[in-house]
This record gives C-alpha cells, sequence and structure tokens, in this order.
C-alpha cells in the first residue's frame, strides 16, 4: 500500500557540494571555528578539544560500513530465504518480528547489550545491525515480489534454472528497490551511530553529546554538522 | 513427434485434465481449443514440464519427458505466451539470444542468429538495441515469437500468443505466423479460445472440454460432422462462413458463366466468403469466375457456395 | 507410468507445523542452553548464571514436556482442532516460566537480602520468542475470533495474575521498579505526552498538508523534499541542531519562554519528533487521496455532490483508513524516538535508562525500556484495529 515516490533523486552536484562541506568541516579546524565563532559569539570554546573531528569522522565511518556490511549480508541472504520454498512458512512471522525490533529503541539494545559485549563499539555493531537488517531484507522481498510473474513464467518456459532465473530475472529487476532499501539502512545507521557514544563506541555523537553536558551550543553544532552532512551525502548519492 | 498418453492432472482434488491422448505429427499445427477452464493451457504445460502430471506420460520424439530434466527440455522446446513475459532490463537482442545463451552458443553464431530472427519476424535490424519498453504491442509480440524460435527448436508451443493484441494486429500477425508455418514447418501446438484464430490457423482442431477431449480433426470435419451438440454450439452458425474464408472460388467445379457482360466478377484465388459478401452486395445469385489471365472462365451461383462446400477437401 | 517428478513437490509440510515445531525446539532448547537466570549479591558485582533446567529443578522438566507437547501438537491434523490447545499450552509455559523465575529470585534474596538481584539472561528472551511463534501460528490455524481471543488474552491474564499476586516481587526488574516508583510514573507520563503530543501535532499539521500538496503538485514537491530531508537528518544531531535555535527563541520571544521552550528541555526534542512524525502522515494523505477511484468521484460529481459533501462522504471515509496507517507509524516511531528526550534533560523513559547505564542496572535499563516498548504495541495493535473497522486493511503502511 501506499507507495511514495518522493520527487527527484541523484543530483551529483549537491553529491559534490556536500562531500566538499563535509571534508572541510573534518580536516580544517581553524576555518570551523572562525564559523561557529561567527554563529556564537559568547562561547567560551568553539569546538571540540580533546580529539579533531577527523577521528570522530573514521570511528563512525567504520562503525556504518562494518555494520552495513554484515546487515546487507544478513538482509539479503534472510530476504533469499524468505522468498525460497524452503523459508516461505516463516515470512510472515519474520516481517512481524522484525517490525517489532523497530519498536525497540535502538539505544536500549546497545544499553542491553552492554553486560554480554563490553563498553565500544560492539554493542554499538549489534544495535545497528538489528535496527538496519529489516529495510534490507523488507526491500530485497518487496522488489522480488514486484518482478512480474509473466517475466519469470517466461524464463522458466525457456529453460533457465531456478538459480538462473534469480541471478539473470529476479535480481537485476529487483536491484532498484534493493538499493532503496540500502539507502534507507545507510540512512538510519548514520543516524544510531551517533548515538553510540553513549557506550563509549565513538563517532560523531562524542562532541554533540559533550556540548549538551557542558551547555555549549557550538561544540554540539561541531559535531552535528557532519553527521548530518554525512547523511545528507549517502540519501543523496544512492 | 509429441506424443500424450492418457495424460491426468488435478489440483486440489477437481480434475483439470482428463484421461486426456493425443499424437501431434511432425510439422503439424494443432489447435487446443476450448471455453476458458477447459484445461487446454494445463495440457500445454504439460509437454514442456511446466507443470507435472498426476498420470500419463507425454512424449517428445519418442521419448518421455519425465526422463529429461525440465531446464534441458525447455531449452529444445520453443515457449510463446500471451503476456509475452520479455525480460524489460534486456535488450531485444539479448531477450532473443536468451537460449542460444544458456546452451552456450558462440557470439558471432548469436549475432548472425538474432539478426535473421528479426527479419523473419519482420522487425527491422534496428530493433535489436531497443528495451521492451519502447515496442508497440504487436513488436513485443514478434519479439516473443522470435525468441521462442530462437534455438531453432523442432517443437513450439504456444498459449494464446496474440491474445492480447489489438484485432488488425492479431489477425496481420496470425496471417503472418501461418505462413511462417509453412516456409519452417515447425511442429506447433497452439492454444487459444479464439474460434476465428482457431479455424484461420488450425488445420487440425483438437476441442477440449471439462479436461476431455470433445471432438479432433480438420476444421471441416467439426463441422461437417459434430460429434456433439457442443461442437455445434460452441461453433455456432458462423461457423459455416469461417470454413468459407478457408476455401477459395478455385475449388469448387464451376457451372456456366452468366449472361452479359455487367454480371459481378470474381477470381479464382478469392475465397468463398468474399464471394458470398460480393453477391449479398451486388444483389445477385450468380457471379462470374475470371482466371488468371483475366479471362471469364465460368460461372457460381449462390447455390454452389452453399452446397458445394461441404464437398470440398 | 504415473506420478511424475518435477520441481514442485506434491505435498508439503504445512507452514504453521514449521513454525510451531520452531517455536518448540527452541522453547525447549532455551532450558538447557546459556544463561536463564543470573544470581547477583548485589547490583554491581558479577554472579552466578544458570540454565533454565538448574534454575527451575522440576519444574523445569515439566516446561520441557509442555514443549514437547507442543511440538507434537504441530503436527496433528487438522490444524485448526489444536490451535487453542497450542496456544494456551504456550500461554501456560510462559506462566510456568515467569513463576518458576520468580520462586528462584525469591529463595535468592531470601538467602542474600534485598540488595540482591536475580536477572533474566538470552535464554529467557528466546523463551520469549519460543512463546510467541507457537502463538502466532497457532493464531493463524485458529477458527474463530472467540479461539484467537483466548489465545491472545490468555498470556495477558497470566502475566497480570502472576504480578498482581507478588510472585514475582523480587525478580530484579521488580525490585528495581519498586525502587524507582514515583520516577517512573512522573517518566512514563512524560514519555507519553512526547509521543502523543507530536502524533497529534503531526496529524493536526500534516492531513491539512497533505491535502493541499494532493491537490497541487507544485506545492508537494517542495514539501515532500523537505519532509524527506529531515527524515534523513540523524536524530541526535538534529536534537543538537535545534538547541541553539530553541535556545534563541526561548531567550528573545518572552511568550516563548514563558511555556518552557528553551535550548534545553522538551522543546527541540518535541520538534524533531514533530518533523519525524510529519512524513508518514503527509504521505499517507497524499496516498490516500490519489489512490481515491477516479470512477466513484465522477459517480459522486455526477449525482450533484457539492465538493463539501463529496469530502466528506467519499474522500473521508474511504481515505481515512490509509490516513490512519499513517499515524500509526508516526505513533508507533514517536513512541521510541522520544528516548531522545533524555539526552537532553527533557524526561521520559530515556530518563530510566540512563540512570541504569549509569549505575550498571540493566534491570533498571529494563523497567525504562519494556514500557516503551509495551506502549509502542499497545499503540499499533490498537491503531491496527481501528483501521480494520474502517475498512482498512491494518497492515503495513
Amino acid at each position: 500500500m501506499s507507495a511514495y515516490e518522493p520527487g527527484i533523486r541523484r543530483s551529483w552536484p549537491a553529491v559534490a557540494g556536500l562531500t566538499l562541506a563535509l571534508a572541510f568541516w573534518v580536516l580544517y579546524e581553524p576555518g570551523v571555528s572562525a564559523v561557529l565563532g561567527m554563529l556564537f559569539p559568547d562561547a567560551d570554546t568553539l569546538v571540540y578539544e580533546r580529539s579533531p573531528m577527523s577521528r570522530f569522522a573514521a570511528e563512525h565511518l567504520a562503525l556504518v560500513m562494518q555494520a552495513g556490511a554484515i546487515s546487507v549480508a544478513i538482509g539479503v541472504a534472510a530476504g533469499l530465504l524468505v522468498v525460497s520454498p524452503l523459508g516461505r512458512p516463516f515470512r510472515e512471522v519474520i516481517s512481524r518480528i522484525a517490525a517489532f525490533g523497530q519498536a525497540v529503541p535502538s539505544v536500549a539494545i546497545m544499553a542491553l547489550a552492554v553486560p554480554a559485549l563490553g563498553y565500544g563499539s560492539r554493542p554499538v555493531l549489534l544495535a545497528l545491525v538489528i535496527f538496519s537488517v529489516l529495510p534490507v531484507m523488507l526491500n530485497v522481498v518487496a522488489g522480488l515480489d514486484g518482478v512480474p510473474a509473466d517475466v519469470v513464467e517466461a524464463g522458466k518456459g525457456m529453460g533457465m534454472s531456478r538459480s538462473q532465473r534469480l541471478r539473470q530475472l529476479e535480481i537485476p529487476l529487483a536491484m532498484p528497490v534493493i538499493m532503496t532499501g540500502i539507502r534507507t539502512m545507510l540512512v538510519i545507521l548514520i543516524s544510531a551511530a551517533t548515538l553510540g557514544a553513549v557506550v563509549g563506541a565513538g563517532g560523531f555523537g562524542v562532541p554533540i553529546m559533550s556540548g549538551i553536558g557542558s551547555f555549549n551550543n557550538a561544540v554540539i553544532v561541531h559535531g552535528a554538522v557532519p553527521a548530518i552532512l554525512l547523511a545528507l551525502i549517502v540519501d543523496q548519492a544512492l | 513427434m509429441i506424443e500424450l498418453r492418457n495424460v491426468t492432472k488435478a489440483y486440489n482434488g477437481a480434475v483439470v485434465v482428463d484421461d486426456v491422448s493425443l499424437t501431434v505429427g511432425r510439422g503439424e499445427l494443432a489447435i487446443l481449443l476450448g471455453p476458458s477452464g477447459c484445461g487446454k493451457t494445463t495440457t500445454l504445460r504439460a509437454i514442456n514440464r511446466m507443470l507435472d502430471i498426476d498420470a500419463g506420460e507425454v512424449l517428445v520424439d519418442g521419448v518421455s519427458v519425465a526422463t529429461r530434466s525440465p531446464d534441458e527440455l525447455r531449452r529444445h522446446i520453443g515457449y510463446a505466451i500471451q503476456s509475452v513475459g520479455l525480460f524489460p532490463h534486456m535488450s531485444v537482442h539479448r531477450n532473443i539470444a536468451t537460449v542460444p545463451r544458456l546452451l552456450g552458443w558462440e557470439r558471432i553464431r548469436i549475432d548472425e542468429r538474432v539478426a535473421e530472427l528479426l527479419e523473419l519476424v519482420g522487425l527491422a535490424p534496428s530493433h535489436a538495441d531497443k528495451k521492451p519498453a519502447e515496442l508497440s504491442g504487436g513488436e513485443a509480440q514478434r519479439v516473443g515469437v522470435a525468441r521462442a524460435l530462437a534455438a531453432d527448436p523442432p517443437v513450439l508451443l504456444m498459449d494464446e500468443p496474440f491474445g492480447a493484441l489489438d484485432p488488425l494486429n492479431r489477425e496481420r500477425l496470425q496471417r503472418e505466423f501461418a505462413e511462417l508455418h509453412r516456409r519452417l514447418g515447425k511442429t506447433v501446438v497452439f492454444v487459444t479460445h479464439d474460434i476465428e484464430e482457431a479455424v484461420l490457423l488450425g488445420d487440425r482442431i483438437v476441442l477440449m472440454r471439462d479436461g476431455r477431449i470433445v471432438q479432433d480433426g480438420s476444421p471441416e470435419d467439426l463441422w461437417r460432422a459434430p460429434a456433439c451438440d457442443f461442437v455445434r454450439d460452441f461453433f455456432g452458425d458462423e461457423f459455416g462462413l469461417r470454413i468459407l474464408s478457408r476455401h477459395r472460388v478455385a475449388d469448387l467445379p464451376l457451372g456456366e458463366a452468366p449472361e452479359g457482360d455487367d454480371a459481378p466478377r470474381v477470381r479464382l484465388h478469392t475465397n468463398l466468403r468474399d464471394t458470398l459478401a460480393r453477391m449479398v452486395t451486388e444483389s445477385t445469385s450468380h457471379v462470374a469466375v475470371l482466371d488468371d489471365t483475366d479471362a471469364v472462365c465460368g460461372g457460381l451461383t449462390f447455390g454452389d457456395v452453399v452446397t458445394g462446400v461441404r464437398e470440398t477437401r | 507410468m504415473a506420478g511424475v517428478r518435477g520441481d514442485t513437490p506434491a505435498t508439503r509440510t504445512r507452514p504453521t507445523a514449521v513454525i510451531t515445531a520452531t517455536g518448540a525446539l527452541l522453547g525447549a532448547g532455551a532450558l538447557f542452553a546459556g544463561p536463564f537466570l543470573s544470581f547477583r549479591p548485589n547490583r554491581v558485582v558479577d554472579g552466578v548464571t544458570s540454565t533454565g533446567l538448574e534454575a527451575f529443578g522440576t519444574v523445569g522438566w515439566a516446561l520441557l514436556a509442555a514443549w514437547a507437547v507442543a511440538g507434537a501438537l504441530a503436527f496433528v491434523e487438522p490444524a485448526r482442532r489444536t490451535a487453542v490447545a497450542r496456544g494456551l499450552v504456550a500461554a501456560g509455559a510462559l506462566g510456568v516460566t515467569l513463576w518458576a523465575s520468580g520462586l528462584a529470585a525469591t529463595g535468592y534474596a531470601s538467602a542474600e537480602g534485598t540488595i540482591a538481584r536475580t536477572s533474566f539472561g538470552w535464554s529467557f528472551y528466546v523463551t520469549l520468542l519460543a512463546v510467541y511463534l507457537v502463538q502466532h501460528a497457532a493464531l493463524q490455524d485458529s477458527p474463530g475470533m472467540l479461539a484467537r481471543a483466548a489465545i491472545v488474552w490468555s498470556d495477558v491474564l497470566a502475566v497480570a495474575a502472576l504480578i498482581a499476586s507478588g510472585l514475582l516481587a523480587e525478580l530484579g526488574i521488580a525490585r528495581e521498579f519498586a525502587l524507582a516508583r514515583d520516577l517512573f510514573a512522573r517518566e512514563f507520563r512524560t514519555h507519553i505526552a512526547y509521543a502523543l503530543g507530536a502524533t497529534a501535532a503531526a496529524v493536526a499539521i500534516g492531513v491539512p498538508l497533505g491535502i493541499l500538496a494532493a491537490r497541487n503538485r507544485r506545492f508537494e514537491t517542495p514539501l515532500m523534499g523537505a519532509l524527506n530531508l529531515g527524515q534523513v537528518f540523524p536524530a541526535l544531531a538534529f536534537v543538537g541542531l535545534m538547541m541553539p535555535v530553541f535556545g534563541a527563541l526561548g531567550r528573545n520571544v518572552a511568550p516563548l519562554g514563558a511555556i518552557g521552550v528553551a535550548g534545553i528541555g522538551w522543546a527541540p526534542v518535541f520538534v524533531v519528533l514533530l518533523v519525524y512524525a510529519l512524513f508518514p502522515v503527509v504521505r499517507n494523505t497524499i496516498v490516500a487521496i490519489r489512490s481515491l477511484d477516479p470512477g466513484v468521484l465522477d459517480a459522486a460529481r455526477g449525482v450533484g455532490m457539492s465538493p463539501r459533501r463529496l469530502f466528506a462522504e467519499i474522500e473521508l471515509p474511504l481515505g481515512f483508513p490509509v490516513v490512519l496507517a499513517g499515524v500509526r507509524v508516526a505513533l508507533v516511531q514517536s513512541t521510541a524516538g522520544a528516548v531522545l528526550a533524555a539526552f537532553v534533560g527533557g524526561g521520559g523513559l530515556g530518563t530510566i535508562m540512563f540512570f541504569g547505564l549509569e549505575q550498571t542496572s540493566m534491570d533498571l535499563v529494563l523497567v525504562g525500556v519494556v514500557p516503551i516498548v509495551a506502549l509502542a504495541l499497545v499503540f499499533d495493535t490498537g491503531l491496527r484495529g481501528i483501521e480494520r473497522l474502517a475498512g482498512g486493511t491494518g497492515e503495513a503502511a
């Protein structure tokens, strides 16, 4: 129901501009300092001083890329399994459990995983994967479902084996929908990874939360801007 | 070539094909005709194992299809369906080349074959690089037929391949296909529910109802000697007119030419239905027949046409 | 020659049987493997863990038998005859598991005192999954409304009765809840206020915007572009960005300052939740209006309905379930999202979660998390019910 395709996507000039802005923000601290100084003339500290932003960018990207790789692997496998004759009985129950997982705040999973996995990136990776597997899997399923039955039927009639039909017909035709799922996944990951700072996983969340803790708006913005830029780049580029 | 022996298939307890036996000889075009739900499509799909039968046996070239792997079997049987099922992400060229690719042909051989097939089905070579979305309904259907013929399979299965087309295009493709069949001599099993299409294409009509074969023969056989009331009712009163369209003036013994020069004229190759139409239009029951040199070679009366067609072969 | 083989097997195991059997296996396995309960002398120190069978003794074997019964019933045909029995066996297993855990906790507390903590390990969560799987299959096989209600309410009644009886009072989560009771009541109300408030505001703003956008494509493109952009903003960064904005607003605009608008507190979180909630509401409103059958609209105009009556009698009733599905998504999303408030001193159940994290008390974290999940489920189920009553599907939006 309610298939809604929001307007135009993939504007390369926008991607290039956003990427430049992100690079400036992460790599050129004096410039950022000047910008924040104009916005917040009263602030005593303008930037997060204990570590360079490049470190948080690296941590953030590492979290997103690791979790993303795991989620794509699991999500595609689960999607294929669920539409296969073997996994079809579980199709509804898996989507329901996965949808239920979305009702649990991602921070909660990070917090609850600490006793088992310790502080650091591991509980965050677990939470990120749990949250981002669903859009991948759902889009794999929706994409494969959307492949016209007569196309698959024609492939079968010409003697394509099941795996040939899957590789040559179903997956290529489902690809646009799967890519939408991967974009959604990355946006979710970038957002949820900012919360990882709560359990000591680093990332852009560290300066944001430090700024909140010290009532310093400049530092908050110093951490918030690159997180937003990163999310916008992914959204525009995929 | 194709032999069905006592084929039976049921879905959820309902018997869809009931003990059907049928032999289609090499080069023959057999039409499976009947109302929807009569089991004609199920019978067709049993041949290339798109579905598996509950009892009986299907032989292609004397070999039971059950002993062959479904995929390997289908690669050697052409298959065209009403919805065409062109692969939307592949070019026309790649679509047509599907089975040759599956069979591992060399590129040069595939390219030659695709060019040959495009010409055969009446499409310009420039169509090769188009995507299916850029084709009209008729063009897509031609590509579908070309794709079914790609690996030169001796057997072709067609399930209402022209059903989704507008009447004008449908008739044109039907005529072209009849011509193609005469030239290529493939063994074809053709499913349709369209009586006109069946009479136009088929030298042999297998009429089915409720999973059984009601009658099997030439259109003329079914018309002259319907096996039961169902056959008569199914074809209706227009059947005779449709049979007329299968025969030409030359098939009848000619009588005296009408007196005078202003009598309406027909030619030896005019079909009998058009001849009848001419009589109705000109309000006459007697027309002159011209031979190939435009000389009057005889005449034909209304009575000659309506009684004569009963005896034609 | 008969019975030709092919790529579709003639007979196939019933899907619900496979699900039930999987659930029964998980339920049984969870008693053997992994930590089911952990016992610690106090909140902070490490304690000992035990499997279900170790912790429950004879009761554990009874549970094993129950799961075996559920698994065996899976393959009894016809499925509808055993559906209620399977559902109740699973509900019973849930009740007995909780009861036995409560007993174990009471025993441990009487030895170690009230600062001792008995907590659930991951095998317990596997048991919950097992109960869900068996009951999900039972609900699908159920012949009627009454049977389905019996299965669903058996869980609720079992858990409610156990809580009311005080048998679970010595479990760690119950102890933490008792300690945090007053705080909990306050933060629970705040949390609901965020979720309902943001959703209500999203409906009040989003439905009119959606109607406008559905009728005017030139307005739709920038609106949906902006809302989509908002969806992309990472939550914490978005809130962070809003903080200086609302700080300035609160300082400089007196009436806003008077209602508590400030950089810290409810305002930035509320607005971020609102922006997130607007997207599904507006999108579904547009879809609801666009997907109306033009034939129906034409017929209505043809019989002389005025635009106002057309809206009231045709567009609204037909589009309502679709809009409601969007509202449901917004509400569930806001309920989970309101934990954000805890990051900026805005209260809500996230606050309790953070206290638990600071004090390394997972039981206290659960006191914050369990009600969030429960609220989301209640909202989701309730609104799906209304959607179905209104003629919708109650399925994904």
